[in-house]
Parts: structure tokens; sequence; C-alpha cells
């Protein structure tokens, strides 16, 4: 029995193959996608972190100090539930000058109760205050103050506890209370180990296994008026920075422009020095709190730090994204900073009345040894975890971490989740489709097989025989269908991942993905070809005939499934969308929170699809039975004959129509999810970024340009430049009630509509051209976004009061008019909350540069974009030195490694898929057209049909199933895209808006019909070999 | 009536390549068949009946030798031009129907006169399939028709167009006695009627002995040739 299944596979190449390509193609896009997943994700690690310029800060809370807390619990070792003993708190000032304002506070531990007027003093009774313990009081917790400790001085508290439950070891329960003063603001914990100095905790820290460099930075802000050199003094805030040799090296970012970095002296940025008239080798003097003369330091260089992250990148938790840049800055060496920095602010802190508000901070810069760290990112943030939570451990207490690379990793592994998930719901319907084609083609050939089968029992063959037939025919298939189409997978995954980003995967992982594909693959032919085998060879023929002809309808037919799956669509989105699951983004991948996609919204479209083509099918079905014959004139053959077939044999196409109509919304729905995927990304890249290209002039640039220069770089490839003014919290907004700092951008209205995306999506209550044209109506105008509206409790036309240039030698205040609002305003990627007119700001502080420039390009190629850079660069560039973004860079570090992925490429492998199932479709229905109509069109041949009549019928029916399949597979595809589409908005900072492919569409139309056309001109080739004699002797 | 076209046949062989080797089967067979006469063909199974019968109707060519049809050598003619002599001048009955099973009765019969380009076709299959005994059965599909009004629709639809050479390949090896006779009635009055030549492949005596002249096969080749002993004289 397997010699003779081994001969009908080999002597039926056609049929054989014909099953084969079904499997073939489908373990070939199942392991396409589970490669593409593979590759992709071993480069999601990489990814994530490119961007991160700093990877683990450990800041220094807890500096060396000379006071000192102990607390015990005296008199037990032991304590049984409503025992009672001491707690004994003694407070040492071991330094050679006072600690003024000392706080003590404790709270005993859970399993002790404070007994009421039980506390003491040096032995003197403290009252209770308001029945609290005088060591925690009120709401808050207040300590008791001890005052002024003396150097050398130390005093002694106690009170008595109860236990409330037994405690069988005194020594293990945790002690709380803590030490504070003026000088030493946070808290230091009983029995707390030494504070360890800096360069042990540095270098402690580098020596955990992972961390490539750990690098002291200190930094200090000092008001204005600060810094002075050759009598002249900056009178805008000045930062300090502390950093050595080895920070330089590690944080290319920062530029030495001239000089160098020296432990002696002292480096100026390029904007300080510029303030100054000071060059390399001037002496600068620096007027600090708590020292009574200034210090003296030479200058040993000067250094551009506009685009150093590490240096300026929000420290505070909720706003770890800002880049807070400083312009004018002082570097200093380390040494200097502990030694003369630190000491005057301690000094000043310590002074009673200090009105100091900033104090130096130091902090452990810690870089990791990337090159280790796995790919996936899930595994990469359990190893960065681990050498976050070894810094955590070094002296603890003393400081805290913020971990930039876990909170990116976290947000990737959970993106990389999201991403398979996508993946796999954007390719496992073209594997289905693959399954469904086998089936197809299986069912073609189902007749043949059972003639086939009748003939052996004919002969004696048992169904034990047939069963064994059966099995090695589907074995056989399933082996090298799925051999095969995992060579293809990889093959097709290499050419549009390339093979490096594929074979960045661990082959362990491709090859789990190829076990997995060939698993599919046996799953698919059992399921399609095995099992309707076995189940013809269970049953009589008697029995088959009778459920064929009682049961002429296919099952989804019968059972209503095609409404079933639309309703269920329908049902899921309109949750979702009451559900609120569409809704714009909230998550950051600064702020560690991924975006969700949940896996019921990516259901959604797979049921649409499949639903939605079932109803058009039987709509398509109805609508050719309907096809109008004429009752007592037959017309002419071809038509006559072709007429009547469709209006008759409707439901014959249904197969052909489905499975076409199937991979063709398949590819349409990603053809239109991928464009309008891409049109996003860069529509959201366009807006981030505030037109194509930002171009910031350098802070090396001697005369910042001004908004009249923006002409300068109308170059060959700029249509339309436009200047802006913006800063974080630059300004102060007032309102009726109260106030706040805010991002303010001035722009000038006439120009900027001209270069920057203004979607009305994001404005409330006007359009983008109606905002700026306010703006350029009343110059006092400022368009003010929704959230601060809310909290300054101002809308439209309110009248608000404003303070331009904050924490500048030009800050004034002046009135302003609201004269809209929006929710989110382009080309501020740090986000805008005021706009005002760029005239009304200049005139308003006498400002004239502007901080960029903002330029829309004539070709937004990529290739445009170089061009129009080269020009800029060769062009204005050479006169002063400027910094361009493109939307390409924006793409690159500003957006979620979600929509970083490489979706294109998915969509190329699915495209590519569907449409070589598409053409195998068609191709199995002419055939099996043939197959099933041979007799009839060899009738009609020897009747006399010319041969280009019988062709013209096969084309007919060929087009017919193509167009019908075609028409229902772009509309169902273009109504599931629409719903993948809705899924995206959580993806994205615009609302993601439909892009048609057109040219796309026609292609895989084109293609489509061109399979149609071509296998009917060799159907009926075919048709024409055939001996007519002996077909119609044997049919 | 339309008359008859005469039939000529010399030194016809055909040979088929097989798996077995090559088969011989027709082996130099000469053979004249005059305007409007009824010709049987018989002999055992394998004796070369319906490949005698496929080169008749230009179904297929000879390996070597003539056929002639009329005035024309139809084995020297390419398959599209045996097509059109096929729609114009032949009227074939196969052994099984092969209604097309999408067409009614009428509608099968109209397909063989609009081959032929005629006007007039459905009013024409009615005509034919009524003198056939099918008026009840005109509007009827394939499937709704039994073998025997099946077959007779088949005959409609051969002489429908009024062709000169009726060949058929054992339209009765399927029908029970009745409706055999029925089958061959027909067939031989719409002869009689056109004066159109048949040409009918049988194996049973009974249909062989109705038409004019009994040709003999075996092995490929003709062994007998008389004219008819009864039955169609009157």
């Amino acid at each position: 029995m397997i010699g003779y299944a081994w001969r009908d596979l080999l002597r039926n190449p056609r049929r054989t193959l014909a099953a084969m390509t079904g499997v073939m193609l489908g373990v070939g896009l199942f392991s396409g996608v589970l490669f593409f997943v593979d590759g992709s994700g071993a480069t999601m690690t990489a990814r994530a972190v490119a961007p991160l310029t700093l990877d683990i800060q450990r800041i220094v809370t807890a500096e060396p100090t000379d006071l000192r807390l102990s607390e015990r619990i005296s008199g037990a070792d032991a304590l049984g539930g409503g025992d009672r003993a001491m707690i004994e708190i003694t407070a040492t000032n071991g330094g050679a000058v006072a600690a003024n304002d000392v706080v003590i506070r404790d709270e005993p531990p859970r399993q002790l109760r404070y007994l009421p007027e039980t506390t003491t003093l040096d032995g003197t009774h403290q009252p209770d205050i308001d029945g609290d313990s005088p060591l925690s009081h009120g709401i808050a917790g207040f300590g008791m103050t001890i005052g002024r400790l003396d150097p050398g001085a130390s005093v002694s508290i106690m009170y008595t506890i109860e236990a409330t439950e037994a405690v069988p070891d005194v020594g293990s329960l945790p002690m709380r209370a803590t030490i504070s003063s003026r000088e030493q603001e946070v808290p230091i914990a009983a029995n707390a180990p030494p504070v360890l100095p800096l360069d042990e905790l540095l270098s402690q820290i580098a020596a955990i296994p992972g961390v490539a460099a750990a690098d002291a930075l200190g930094m200090v802000d000092l008001p204005p008026g600060a810094l002075a050199a050759k009598g002249t003094r900056v009178g805008d805030p000045i930062r300090i920075f502390a950093f050595d040799q080895r920070y330089l090296d590690h944080y290319p970012s920062i530029r030495i422009v001239s000089g160098q970095l020296a432990s002696s002296g002292a480096l100026l940025s390029v904007e300080a020095a510029r303030s100054l008239g000071a060059e390399p080798g001037s002496e600068i003097e620096l007027t600090v709190p708590g020292r009574a003369s200034s210090i003296q330091l030479r200058m040993t260089g000067t250094v551009d730090l506009a685009q150093a992250q590490p240096l300026f990148s929000s420290r505070k938790a909720s706003k770890l994204e800002e880049f807070l840049y400083v312009p004018d800055v002082v570097v200093i060496s380390p040494a200097t900073f502990r030694h003369v920095i630190v000491p005057a602010f301690d000094r000043a802190r310590a002074a009673v009345g200090t009105s100091t508000k900033s104090f130096p901070v130091l902090e452990a810069d810690v870089l990791l040894d990337r090159g280790p760290l796995e790919a996936d990112p899930a595994t990469a943030l359990a190893q960065t975890s681990a050498v976050t939570e070894a810094i955590g451990r070094i002296g603890p207490g003393q400081g805290y971490v913020i971990d930039n690379i876990s909170n990116a990793l976290a947000v990737a592994s959970v993106d990389a989740a999201t991403g398979r998930r996508m993946f796999l719901f954007l390719g496992l319907p073209g594997a289905l489709l693959a399954a469904f084609l086998a089936a197809f083609a299986a069912s073609v050939l189902a007749a043949t097989e059972r003639r086939e089968h009748a003939i052996l029992r004919v002969r004696g063959a048992d169904r034990r025989h047939l069963r064994t037939i059966a099995l090695t025919k589907s074995l056989a298939i399933a082996c090298v269908g799925s051999t095969a189409g995992v060579l293809l997978g990889l093959l097709s995954t290499a050419i549009v991942l390339g093979a490096t980003t594929l074979f960045a995967a661990t082959t362990a992982e491709l090859f789990r993905s190829a076990i997995l594909s060939a698993t599919f693959g046996l799953v698919v032919t059992a399921i399609a070809l095995y099992a309707p085998a076995r189940r013809s060879i269970g049953r009589e023929v008697s029995e088959q005939r009778r459920e064929l002809r009682d049961a002429p309808q296919p099952l989804w037919r019968r059972y209503g499934l095609a409404v079933a799956l639309v309703v269920t669509a329908a049902v899921l989105e309109i949750a979702a969308v009451r559900g609120g699951a569409l809704d714009p983004p909230t998550g950051s991948v600064y702020s560690g929170t991924a975006i969700s996609l949940p896996t019921n919204l990516l259901s959604i479209p797979v049921l649409a699809w499949v639903g939605g083509l079932l109803l058009s099918v039987r709509f398509l079905v109805v609508l050719a039975s309907h096809v109008p014959v004429p009752a007592h004139h037959f017309g002419r053959v071809v038509r006559g004959v072709s007429g009547r077939n469709l209006r008759r044999r409707a439901s014959d196409l249904t197969g052909g129509i489905l499975g076409l109509g199937l991979i063709v919304a398949f590819g349409t729905g990603l053809t239109l999810f991928a464009a309008t995927y891409g049109a996003a990304k860069d529509a959201d890249a366009r807006f981030t970024l505030g037109s194509d290209i930002r171009i910031t002039p350098s802070v090396l640039a001697t005369g910042r340009p001004g908004a009249d220069d923006a002409s300068a770089f109308l170059v060959p490839g700029v249509v339309a430049v436009s200047p802006v003014v913006f800063d974080v919290e630059n300004a102060v907004m007032i309102g009726r009630h109260n106030q706040q700092r805010e991002n303010l951008a001035a722009i000038d209205p006439s120009t900027f509509s001209g270069v920057a995306p203004l979607p009305d999506q994001v404005f409330v209550e006007g359009t983008g051209a109606d905002m700026l044209a306010a703006l350029a109506a009343d110059p006092r105008g400022v368009l003010v976004d929704e959230g601060t509206a809310d909290d300054l409790s101002v809308d439209v036309g309110d009248r608000v009061g404003l303070i331009l240039a904050l924490g500048t030698k030009r800050e004034i205040q002046d009135r302003f008019r609201v004269a809209g609002l929006f929710e989110r305003f382009p080309g501020m990627s740090e986000g805008a909350n005021l706009v005002v007119n760029l005239d009304r700001y200049r005139a308003v502080t006498g400002v004239r540069p502007v901080d960029f420039f903002l330029a829309r390009v004539e070709d937004d190629s990529a290739a445009g974009l170089a061009s129009a850079i080269g020009s800029l660069s060769s062009g204005p560039g050479q006169a002063v030195p400027i910094h361009i973004d493109s939307t390409e860079t924006t793409l690159a570090k500003d957006q979620s490694s979600l929509t970083a992925i490489n979706v294109n490429g998915l969509v190329r492998v699915d495209t590519f898929y569907a449409l070589v199932m598409s053409v195998t479709a068609i191709v199995i229905f002419v055939f099996g057209l043939l197959l099933h109509r041979r007799g009839e069109f060899v009738a009609l041949r020897a009747l006399g049909m010319a041969s280009r009549e019988v062709r013209t019928l096969v084309i007919v029916e060929a087009a017919v199933v193509t167009l019908c399949g075609l028409a229902a597979g772009l509309l169902v595809g273009t109504l599931t895209a629409f719903l993948s589409i809705g899924v995206l908005r959580g993806l994205f900072v615009l609302d993601p808006q439909i892009t048609l492919p057109v040219g796309r569409f026609a292609a895989i139309g084109l293609v489509v019909l061109a399979a149609a056309v071509a296998s009917g001109l060799v159907a009926a080739e075919l048709l024409r070999r055939l001996d007519p004699a002996e077909i119609l002797r044997e049919e | 009536m339309s008359g008859g076209l005469a039939v000529a046949l010399v030194g016809v062989v055909r040979r088929y390549e097989a798996p077995g080797g090559t088969v011989t089967a027709l082996d130099g067979v000469t053979l004249s068949i005059l305007p409007g006469e009824s010709v049987a063909v018989t002999g055992p199974s394998g004796c070369g009946k319906s490949t005698l019968l496929g080169l008749i109707a230009g179904l297929d060519v000879p390996t070597t030798g003539t056929v002639t049809i009329g005035d024309r050598v139809i084995s020297s003619m390419d398959a599209e031009e045996r097509a059109r002599a096929r729609r114009h001048d032949l009227g074939l009955v196969f052994q099984s129907d092969n209604l097309l099973p999408y067409l009614t009765a009428t509608e099968n019969v109209s397909a063989q006169i609009a081959l032929d380009d005629r006007v007039g076709a459905y009013a024409r299959s009615v005509e034919v399939l009524v003198a056939s005994g099918l008026a009840g059965e005109v509007d009827a599909l394939p499937d709704q028709l039994s073998g025997g009004q099946r077959q007779r629709v088949a005959v409609a639809r051969a002489i429908a167009h009024h062709p000169k050479l009726i060949v058929a390949d054992e339209p009765t090896g399927s029908l029970d006695p009745p409706n055999a006779t029925a089958v061959v009635d027909l067939l031989l009055s719409a002869q009689r009627a056109s004066g159109a030549t048949l040409v009918l492949v049988t194996h049973e005596a009974s249909v062989a002995d109705r038409l004019q002249r009994v040709v003999s096969l075996r092995d490929g080749r003709p062994i007998g040739d008389s004219a008819p002993t009864s039955g169609s004289a009157s």
C-alpha cells in the first residue's frame, strides 16, 4: 500500500503539487512570521537602549556626616505578648561644629505599642502631644525638636513600649528612629552604617559585574551674577558641573571646543565665555553662598554642552525625559567641588535665615556594558535590574537610583510582547489562508480520489489499506511541504529583514520556530488532507451520496456563521469604543509605561475578515444567480452558455470566490494597514519635529540668528522657513487665582502655517488656521493648552499675565489675552503650554535671537531631506554653525520602540505570500474547473464550438471568480484595515489618517487578473490537446 | 430537405501510442457511403468502431489515409476547420447524452443551433423537441429527465440544425429496449426527412438491421459490408 501511495504521488505530479503548494505556502508564511519575530526581537534591546545617554544614576542623599544616632531595646532579648521594655535612643554630634535644629523622630516597630507619657529626654519627662508620642505626633508624624547639639555632645531619649504579640528575637526588630538637622536635611536612620565616601561608592559600583563605568558628577545652581570675569558679570543663572576627564571620555555629547579640562581650573560653556568675553587663561570669579570671598579660578577652555543629555536631563521623576538646558555653565574638578563648593553651601545652609534655594547634588553616573545584554528585552531587563539592585544595596538609605535603562527595557519588553502579538495577528491569517488553500486543493481533487478509492475497494482493498494510503500520502506531502515551507520562510525573511538581523536571533530561537512551523504543517495537512480522506474512507458510498444530496450548501451557510462572526466583531468593536480602548495613548517610553494592544482588539479585524468575506460571498452568489437570461431567446452561443452557467451554478463558484476573496482581503488589509502605519509614523515625526527639518543654531555661533535671518535658510530644496523661540519652563502664566511655570513658544503666525502641520484635531473649538489667524490679528493673544487652562481656570477671551524670558536678565511681565486652546502644539518635543506671537515677544523682551527654525522641504522623501540638509550644511551652515534634525532622526529617537518595529517588512513578507497564494488559488480554481468540466467542454468542442469560444468560456468563468473575489476582498480588506487602524490609535500622537495605496491595490488586482487570464489560457490549451473521442467515451 | 453528404475513407490507418506499445485501431480501411444512406457499423468491442466514427466526425485524424466528407477532405483539415465543419454539417450523438447540465432541454438544443449561427434557435428547438415526443419537457434540466428522455434530447440536438451527416456512437448503449427503439426511430425519421447520411455505431444487431447497410469490423478491418436485410426499406 505504501508503494502504491508513493507511485500515486509521483505519477500524479499536478495533484501532488497542488496539495503540497498549500502546505508549503502555509508553513512558509507561518515560519516567515516566526522568523521575523525572532529577528526583530533580537534587535529590540539594541534599539531600545540606543537613544539612552545615561544608563543608571545613583543620587547621593547622605553625605558623610558627624551626627550619629543609635537605638536599642533594653532589658530583654525576647518579649511575650503584654511584656514591657524600654527603648533607648542616643544622638551624638561627633564633629567639630554644632548641629542646629536637630530633630529626632521615632515610631516603635509594628509588634510594639508606645505607652503614653513615658518619654524622657536626658531623664526629663517629655509630655505627649495631643495623645501622641512626642517623637511622632500629628497626622504627619512630626518628631521631637532637640535644638542645638554642640560638638561632642549627646542626648539620650527613652520611652516604654508594650509588646502586642510575642517577639522571640528583639534584636531582629527594625528600628525606625531618624535624626536630621538644618545642616543635614536628609534624615539619617538609627544604627545606620557609616556613610560611604563618594570615591568608595564609585569603586564599589564599578566592581559590580555588568558595569562598564561609574563616574562622579556634581552640580549646583548659582543665582544670576555669580560668575564674573574681566569685570563683567553674567546676568543669567549659572550652573556648576563637576566631573573629570574620565566622565568626559564616557559621555561624548560633552564637546570641548577649546583648551582642556584641568583639575585646577574651570571650563566655561561657550555661552558663558561669550557673555564674559573670557578666553582660556582668563581668571574667573565665582560667588558662592557660604563664602565671604569669591572663588578665583583660571579658565582652561570652552565647552559646548548644547547636546549634553547626561548633564541636562531632568532628574525629577515626573519629567525624566525633559532636557533642561542652562546656557551659562562652569565646569570644575570634582575635588574643587567637594572641597570648596560643598563646604561653602554647608555653611550657608547652617546659617540661620539662609535663602539659598539650590544645594549641591552629587551622583554616580553608571554606564553598563551593553555588549552582554541579551537580545530579548525582557531578559536584558532582568540583567539591568540585577545591576540596579546591586547598586541599591551599596550604602542603603544613603541615596536613590534612577534606572533609565531598565525603564527603557521595561517598555521595550512589553513592546516586544505586544509586537509579537501584533505580528502574529498580522501574519497568522495568512497561514490560515494557506491551510484553506490546501483544503481547497484537496476538495477540488476529492472526486478523483473517491473514484480511485472505489476502484481499489472493488479490487479488494479494505478500509485499513485505504487509510494507510491516505496516511502515507498525507505524511509525504506534510514532510516535503513543511521542509520546503521552512526553507521558503527563512529565505523570504532573510531577503526582507536582512540576513544579519535575522541571524541576530539565536540558533535555538530559529530552530524552535522551524519546529513550530513544521508542526503547523502537519496540523494543516491533517486538517486539510488526511481528515477528509479518512472520513470519506469510513463511510459507504451511498451514505456520502445521501449527504451530498441532502446538504447541497456548505456548513458555514447552513449555520449562519457569516452573520455570527460579523455580529461578534461589531459587538467587540462597540465595546472597545465605549470602553475607551481606542482612545489616544497615555504611555511614554520615558516614564516606563508601555503602550497596550489588547488581544481582543487585535481579534476584531480577524473576525470581521472571515465573517465579512463569507457574507460578501453569499451576496455575490445571490447576485450571480440573478444574471438575466432571456426566456425565449438563446442568443449568441458563448453568451448564452456562460450566462446560464453563471446563473444556475453560481454556488459552484463559492469556493473560488471565497478563497480568492480571503486572500485578497488579507493582502488589501495589510497593504492599507502598512500604508497608514507608515504615513502615521511620518505624520507623528513631522508633528513632533514641527516640520520636515529643524535648524538649531549651534552655541558656537558667534552671532545667533534672529527671526529676520530666516530667509538665509531658504536654500535649494527648502521652500519655507519659520523662526521659533521655545524653551522649557521659560515663562510663568498668571491666572485669576494662581500661577504656574510653563513652556512657552513664540512663533511667527504668518510663516508658521507654511512649515508646520496643523491638524485640526489638536485644536479645541477651531482649526489650526483659525488659531494662527487669531495670533496674527491680536499680537497680545496667547494660545493655551487645555491642561494649563484648566489648572489656571482660564478660558478663551480671558486676560492673563505672562512672565516672559523667565530666569534671564530679559525677564519681564506683560498682559495677554487667551486667543484659543489646543491639545498639542506641533514642533515642541518637550510640549508647549503657551504660544504667543513672536513679534510681540521680541517687542516685550527685546530678545532678538531665536532658538530654532522650522523648514519645509520641497521633497520630503529620504533623498529629498538629505539633499536639503546637504544644501543647508554647505550653505548657511558654513557661516553659522547649525545643528539639523529631520523627520528621519526624529523617527529614530523620539518614538516608542513599538512604532519603530519593522511592520513594513512583515507586510512585505505577507504581501509576497498573499500574491503567491492568490495566484495559486485562481490556478487551482481554473484547473479544478478543467478537471470537473472537461466533459462539458469537450462535448461543446465535438458539437463544433471553436477553441477560442471554449477559451472564452473558461476565461469568463475564471474572470467572474477573480472579479468577485477581488471585489469582496477589496471591500472586506478595507473594512478590516479600518478596524486594525483603530487599534493603531494607541501607538501614535496623532490619529492615523487612512492612506489608500491605490497603486498597490491596482497591482494586486492586475496580478490576480493576469493570473486568472493566464491560467485560463493554459487550461484552454490543455483542453484543446485532449482527445475528444476518448474523453466522450470516458464521460 | 438538406440532402446528405457522401463519406469516403481510403486506406485509413489509425495507430495509437500506448504504454504497452503501438496499437493499431484501424488498419487500412477503405469505405464509401453514399449521400442519404444509413449505415450501421458493427463489430465486437475494440474492433475500431468508435475510432472509425471519430474519424468520420472529424474528432480525430487518421495516421495514414484520407477521410472525405462530401467534397472536402476532412482528414487534411486542422482542428478549427474540422470544428467548423461539424457545427454546420454534422449532427453528433454520443453513447452518454453529454447534455450540458445547466441548460434546459430547449437550451441544449438551442446551443447547437446557435453554434451554427442560425436565427430562431429557440422556436426550432421547441419544434424538434415536440417532434421528439418531449413537449412536456422543453424547460426541464437534464437532471429532471429520464435516461431515454435525455438521449432523445441529444438526438434532437443532433438533428435540429439540419445536418447533412448524422453520426451516432452507440446511442442506445445505455438504454432499455423501448427507449432504444424510440431513439433509433427518431434518428431514422430525421434522416429520412432531411435526406441526411446516417452513420451509426452499434453492437446490437436489432438496431443495425434497421439501417440500409451494415459494415462489420474486426481487428480494425472491414470484414463485411452488406445491404440491410430488413427494417430500413420503408
